[in-house]
């Protein structure tokens, strides 16, 4: 059975086609999540509030695109409304904000750990609006026709704001890195004296 | 290593096993929820109505004749419209009787004699005008 007829037994509340959906997006949504608040928690209900919004709002989805999209742009929205709660709430330094990367419910990464933090860190840097297209880009693999879809606006305006969004990350790793050779440096000559 | 390249490469994560129960169980209590505030919403729309159709009712039938609301009553009278015509001659009596001056203007209208005795000539046009600057709300016409 296609998404497209998923969605359509959804809309009459059927809900195995929403038990289905859920199975085939979830671990997606999840993990998008996740790249865009940096908690993991946090992630994992924002994911579930995406799917009840899905189940709830159903009727509202037109299949001139594909479903994919349809849910992301729920969770992009969910996602940046509570960056903005955050924001009022709450101003905390990164150093405090857990770091799923070092607490275990992240599994071993590939690349090097302290350089995932600094991405992590790097990335909660960056304003949601370059954030999300870079996050759907560069981790979910959408191309920019489907991010403007996703985030409703032109394909130019996506452009820009990866190219924004990547120039700014690169500069924050750059001086995270050169304050890490530096403390390394640090800590070398220190053990040569010793 | 540029930074979005890294990004593509770092591990991704999963939902949690339990997490489409949740899923269910949310679904379940919003649900619940969902009908409780319909429920609500019915019965505030029930009272308001009922409210509105309340004062209504008290605002149209008496109240204000009776006193209950008299910045209501002075502003009919302000107006001159203070319902004499829908007071039966005895209640007249009774407020010129009161000593309130009243200077009641009561005209029936013969369509046919009008009309049988018409002539070319102009006809005589009373206007009744208010002579007096003293009181302004005391001659009802």
């Amino acid at each position: 059975m296609d998404e497209q007829e998923l969605i359509r037994r959804v809309q009459d509340g059927d809900e195995w086609a929403f038990g289905r959906i859920m199975t085939l997006y979830k671990d997606r949504i999840v993990n998008y999540l996740y790249h865009f608040s940096g908690d993991y928690q946090k992630a994992v209900e924002l994911a579930q509030e995406t799917f009840l919004r899905v189940y709830f709002k159903a009727g509202k989805y037109r299949p001139i695109g594909p479903l994919s999209s349809w849910i992301y742009t729920i969770a992009s929205n969910l996602a940046k409304t509570d960056a903005r709660k955050s924001r009022r709430t709450a101003a905390v330094s990164l150093e405090d904000i857990p770091n799923d990367f070092l607490s275990g419910t992240f599994h071993e990464d590939p690349v090097d750990p302290g350089l995932s933090r600094n991405l992590r860190e790097a990335l909660d840097e960056l304003h949601p609006r370059y954030r999300i297209p870079v996050v759907l880009k560069d981790v979910e693999g959408f191309s920019q026709e489907e991010i403007a879809r996703i985030i409703d606006r032109p394909v130019g305006t996506v452009k820009a704001r990866i190219s924004r969004g990547r120039d700014q990350l690169k500069k924050k790793l750059e001086k995270a890195l050169a304050g890490r050779a530096a403390q390394a440096e640090k800590e070398v000559s220190q053990h040569g004296r010793a | 290593m540029e930074g979005h390249e890294i990004l593509g490469k770092v591990k991704k994560v999963g939902a949690p096993p339990d997490f489409e129960e949740r899923v269910f169980y949310g679904l379940r209590e919003a649900r619940k929820e969902r009908a409780r505030r319909r429920a609500t919403f019915r019965y505030a729309l029930a009272g308001a109505a009922a409210l509105l159709l309340a004062g209504y009712v008290m605002i149209d039938r008496g109240l204000p004749q009776k006193g209950i609301f008299p910045w209501f009553a002075g502003k009919d009278a302000a107006m001159g419209t203070d319902r004499l015509e829908t007071q039966d001659p005895s209640s007249l009596r009774e407020r010129e009787e009161a000593g309130r001056p009243l200077v009641p203007v009561l005209e029936t209208v013969d369509y046919a004699g009008e009309f049988r005795h018409s002539s070319h000539e102009p006809r005589t046009v009373y206007i009744l005008e208010q002579v007096s600057d003293v009181r302004t709300s005391g001659i009802t016409y």
